[in-house]
């Protein structure tokens, strides 16, 4: 955020010129120090809130690796399944986090390519993901999903996002979610895990290794590891978004530091200039009568 | 099913028959398939349980090496041990009980939720909510069993009468947890 | 088929309705700490034809 705003504020020490430059300068200097201020206290939140979202990360991860393994142990054809595809991009409302979200979407377009199929829905999750895919995807929009990012998520808003998966009349075959996978306070990777429909799965080559499934079973299952998977995805991107924020709001901070410390240098270089000058005005006044 | 062949009239219904004959062969081969892999699963002999067991925000057991499993589900309770065959399945609201050995077993109250077995011997069970029996409080579940037995009778439409009715199940079920 | 789903829901409802459920069965000095849990705030926006379109409720 500071970086790109740095450029202007660069103290030359050629400008020196007197008292309007040194109000400007501490002018300047007020104004990094507070922005300092603020990042730094957002950092601190952030922090606060990246300890939860690990916390609580997980019980969530061995929640979502259940039901993540039935499916990516499911032996589907994707060849046969050109049919309908369905895209889920999860992020949150807030930005000021790094390339959190746009990592994201450009995992996608990788994806869908520039121009993608009619047969391709996309649901996003979170205000930001919903900026950045209304530019180029507005076709392929199914849904958006607002109200998420300010407290961390919970398994109700999981399912009330699956919910409205299963309700808006869009059938799809296969789906994909898209979300940011937690590794460390500095990284994170932007994966994707694969869901298929109900008609996917029971056609897949594998499924009859599976004792006694019928259809209403089938239907119930993949339903609820609908929510788990979204729900877990939600989890690790929370994680990730906070620790992307705080390392952010961190350089910032570190940013706005050294620029303070440049600004002060200038404005007590200024300062001297301008006593000296003033002295010199006075004494050769003296010495002119 | 589309062969991409072009058969001559007379040979049509011979055709149709090989057709037919094809989709019966698949599903012997599935058939097939499958006994295979119980088979293997035998031949594996006696491998451990690796259980988890986790709520959205605790987990119960992760990978844990246990004797017995009895799970709810809507075909009836059911155990599952050791080198269970892969099974897919949904949980309604009623009592788990963990067999850890043959001394100590631990009970839990589960709403919902689903139960994945994989041919790895790996047991997961993902609950929405689960709680520990000595949790739950025998007031509650009896004044929810008489508001949600009232909540039935004033359900408006089949929408809220439904729901109504898996409130009533799931409030029956923690009676009877705590009854027995 | 079950009579829920008869009636239009599918088990992740279902599933929401028997976890609040039990969250209410909690020991007091526990309930209030799961009642958090029955809280969701993401609200929805169908979109179609390459623009949101208001809820119709």
């Amino acid at each position: 955020m500071l970086s790109r705003t740095s450029l202007q504020f660069v103290p030359a020490s050629t400008q020196v010129r007197g008292m309007a430059t040194l109000k400007e300068i501490s002018m300047r200097l007020k104004a990094v120090t507070n922005i300092q201020k603020i990042t730094k206290s957002m950092k601190m939140i952030s922090a606060a809130k990246y300890s939860k979202a690990e916390r609580e990360l997980k019980p969530a991860r061995s929640y979502g690796v259940g039901a993540k393994a039935f499916y990516e142990k499911l032996e589907v054809d994707c060849e046969k399944h050109q049919a309908n595809h369905l895209v889920v991009a999860i992020s949150s409302d807030k930005g000021l986090c790094g390339a959190v979200h746009t990592s994201i979407f450009r995992a996608i377009r990788a994806m869908v390519g520039d121009k993608p199929a009619s047969n391709i829905k996309v649901v996003a999750v979170g205000d930001k993901m919903k900026a950045l895919l209304q530019k180029d995807f507005k076709n392929n929009l199914l849904m958006t999903m607002k109200d998420i990012g300010k407290s961390p998520p919970t398994f109700s808003d999981a399912a009330v996002v699956a919910n409205q998966i299963m309700s808006c009349g869009y059938e799809f075959d296969s789906a994909e979610l898209f979300f940011n996978h937690f590794r460390s306070i500095v990284s994170y990777n932007t994966t994707t895990i694969p869901l298929y429909s109900v008609g996917t799965i029971s056609e897949a080559d594998n499924i009859t290794q599976y004792d006694s499934i019928d259809e209403d079973v089938l239907r119930n299952y993949q339903e609820f590891s609908l929510a788990s998977l979204i729900y877990f995805a939600m989890k690790e991107s929370a994680c990730s978004e906070q620790s992307a924020r705080m390392t952010a709001m961190e350089s910032a901070s570190k940013n706005a530091g050294e620029m303070i410390e440049k600004l002060q240098m200038t404005y007590n270089r200024t300062r001297q200039a301008v006593i000296t000058r003033e002295l010199i005005e006075i004494i050769s006044g003296a010495a002119a009568l | 099913m589309h062969c991409g062949i072009v058969l001559p009239r007379l040979d049509e219904e011979v055709a149709m028959s090989i057709l037919r004959s094809a989709t019966k062969l698949h599903a012997s081969v599935r058939q097939c398939a499958r006994l295979v892999t119980a088979a293997q699963q035998q031949r594996r002999g006696y491998a451990d349980m690796a259980f988890t067991f986790a709520s959205p925000v605790t987990v119960h057991y992760e990978a844990a090496k246990v004797k017995q499993i009895d799970v709810p589900s809507f075909s009836g309770s059911f155990g599952i041990l050791p080198d269970h065959v892969p099974l897919l399945a949904v949980l309604k609201p009623g009592v788990i009980t963990v067999h850890e050995d043959d001394a100590t077993s631990k009970r839990f109250f589960v709403s919902s939720g689903s139960v994945t077995v994989n041919d790895d011997s790996s047991v997961q069970i993902l609950a929405e909510e689960a709680i520990a029996m000595e949790n739950i409080d025998a007031q509650a579940v009896r004044e929810g069993l008489n508001k949600a037995t009232a909540e039935v009778n004033a359900a408006s439409n089949d929408q809220a009468k439904a729901e109504a009715l898996i409130g009533l199940e799931c409030y029956e079920a923690l009676q009877k947890a705590i009854e027995g | 088929m079950t009579f829920w789903r008869e009636a239009g829901l599918n088990y992740v409802r279902y599933s929401q309705i028997c976890a609040k459920i039990v969250r209410q069965c909690l020991k007091a000095d526990l309930r209030e700490a799961a009642a958090k849990r029955n809280e969701s705030t993401v609200k929805a926006v169908m979109w179609k034809d390459g623009k949101p379109v208001p809820a119709a409720k």
